[in-house]
């Protein structure tokens, strides 16, 4: 139970980042053949975009943060903190993301959003029995998106030795700095 | 057989730091009177001082201590890091 919400506790360094490194190539890989791309920090949305820029959006919307998340381990932490531990354990939680996107190319799925996109643009009422891929794909994505958040923060918390409101105050002021970057680019 | 004890460094009663009063030979059966202060890696936790020991005997090799406990590098090193202020405390105490 332990390692579902902290696997940074058992895995970090340059084996964390090469998995990570899998992970976003994977994803990207997964983002291009269903024509989505990741156009802001937590968020999917539909683009014909080359290949090489859905792999250089996912490799900034990691990077970027796990940046600031290090310069602020640097000011806060007292302890002797490493680049390789924080870029390594936020590219692993990068698979997070990965689990996110695998069940967007589900064929249930797909024709589920495109179902209720027509429905919306016509100005119908979608079909709810049609839309039950899509609701619990929504769930799913639900737990994703928390589960995302903790382990980041434990990336974070792990990576840097930092704890506590001064900690937690940090990473959502960074989160929310992410999600207002994406907004305004 | 007789089961070694726990080093208590704490009082039960009033969790207060315990000294040690008397020391005993078994060989000669000699008890040594007076106040002696308890080093202060005694002071750590069994695990700490477990850890402590493990440190030793690897050279002070994080990356070794890391593989052997089955913990990634920055764990080990927090938990080093929790230990050293530990000490630093229980030094800056006396």
């Amino acid at each position: 139970m332990k390692a579902l919400f902290n696997p940074f506790r058992y895995i970090a360094g340059v084996k964390a980042l090469i998995m990570g490194l899998i992970f976003i190539v994977a994803s990207a890989l997964m983002l291009y053949s269903g024509n989505y791309i990741q156009d802001s920090y937590i968020h999917i949305g539909m683009a014909d975009a080359p290949l090489w820029y859905v792999f250089a959006m996912q490799i900034v919307w990691w990077l970027l943060p796990a940046l600031l998340l290090y310069l602020c381990g640097v000011v806060l932490s007292k302890s002797k903190i490493r680049i390789i531990d924080i870029l390594g354990t936020t590219a692993f939680a990068q698979l997070i993301l990965l689990m996110m996107i695998a069940p967007m190319l589900l064929p249930a799925v797909v024709s589920s959003t495109l179902e209720m996109l027509s429905a919306l643009q016509s100005g119908a009422v979608p079909d709810m029995a049609s839309q039950t891929p899509m609701l619990i794909y929504g769930i799913w994505s639900t737990f994703c998106l928390i589960l995302f958040y903790i382990w980041n923060y434990n990336a974070f918390s792990v990576s840097c030795n930092v704890r506590g409101w001064k900690a937690i105050l940090v990473f959502i002021a960074i989160q929310i700095a992410m999600i207002l970057v994406g907004m305004l680019l | 057989m007789t089961t070694k004890k726990n080093f208590p460094t704490i009082c039960p009663s009033c969790g207060g730091q315990l000294s040690v009063k008397s020391l005993h030979c078994a060989e000669c059966d000699t008890t040594v009177n007076g106040d002696f202060a308890i080093h202060p890696v005694l002071r750590l936790s069994a695990e700490e001082q477990q850890f402590v020991t493990a440190f030793i005997l690897c050279s002070g090799s994080l990356k070794q201590m890391a593989a052997d406990m089955g913990l990634s590098y920055p764990t080990v090193r927090n938990i080093l890091d929790e230990i050293i202020s530990k000490l630093q405390n229980y030094e800056s105490s006396i």
